[in-house]
């Protein structure tokens, strides 16, 4: 099987079709469709409470971080966004994917109720979308991972 | 009967133990999503560590459910708690 990425100076070199970055830019939909409603089990998987069990430097803390989260996430997007049909990804470039595919994958995983290890290694539930586009942007974020850590 | 001079104080009784900043410890807890590979590599570009160290930490991370990522005063746990939040991984603060 052909590489997707390859490693090179300053990031990866991108070989993917265009369904297969169709695939990968289902990442955007899933996100977009995230919006940090309660009742959505993605909200408390991408909630963070840096200080459980001390609302008072919990509250610190959100004041401190307050915005740049949400802002680091948009920003993000925008540049996968805009980096979608590259050939070649800078190390910057290149961890901005890494970061949107494996929200996307937090946000799957959520929703399809994975709370346990070893759900990779189960051969069923191949027939739902969500579980197939999990795997899929898995293999993914790997393969980039992979050529990224040859570059470090 | 009185003196000029006071009493000498013993300032160690008074002064008790002053707020120094013994340092904060970030951890990362286990999650069943996040990929092992990617793991490593955010502990090695965020912290520096080396495939083996890095890879320790996962492992630890993977087999206990947590292991303590790094350490130092709040503002700098605090900022290495964030860039875990950031790439998705579930970090938290404690004292050692």
């Amino acid at each position: 099987m052909r590489q997707a990425f390859t490693p090179t100076a300053d990031g990866v070199a991108v070989d993917l079709g265009p369904e297969e970055r169709h695939l990968i830019g289902l990442a955007l939909a899933v996100l977009s469709g995230y919006g940090g409603d309660p009742a959505d089990p993605a909200t408390s998987r991408l909630t963070y409470d840096a200080h459980p069990g001390d609302p008072e430097k919990s509250a610190a803390f959100d004041d401190l971080v307050e915005g740049e989260l949400e802002s680091a996430r948009r920003d993000d997007r925008t540049l996968f966004s805009e980096t979608l049909d590259s050939d070649r990804l800078d190390a910057e470039q290149a961890d901005c994917w890494l970061r949107v595919v494996g929200e996307a994958r937090l946000v799957l995983g959520a929703r399809l109720d994975i709370e346990e290890d070893g759900w990779s290694d189960d051969q069923g539930d191949t027939d739902v979308p969500e579980m197939i586009l999990l795997r899929f942007l898995s293999a993914v974020q790997d393969e980039l991972v992979v050529a990224l850590l040859g570059g470090l | 009967m009185t003196t000029i001079a006071p009493d000498r104080v013993d300032l160690t009784e008074i002064d008790d133990a002053p707020d120094i900043d013994r340092g904060w410890s970030v951890v990362v807890w286990n999650d069943p999503v996040n990929l092992m590979s990617f793991v490593v590599y955010v502990f090695r570009k965020l912290f520096g560590h080396s495939m083996e160290e890095a890879t320790r930490l996962m492992l630890q991370v993977h087999n206990d459910g947590r292991a303590i990522v790094s350490q130092g005063p709040l503002e700098k746990a605090e900022l290495d708690c964030h860039r875990l939040h950031h790439h998705g991984l579930w970090a938290t603060l404690e004292r050692p």
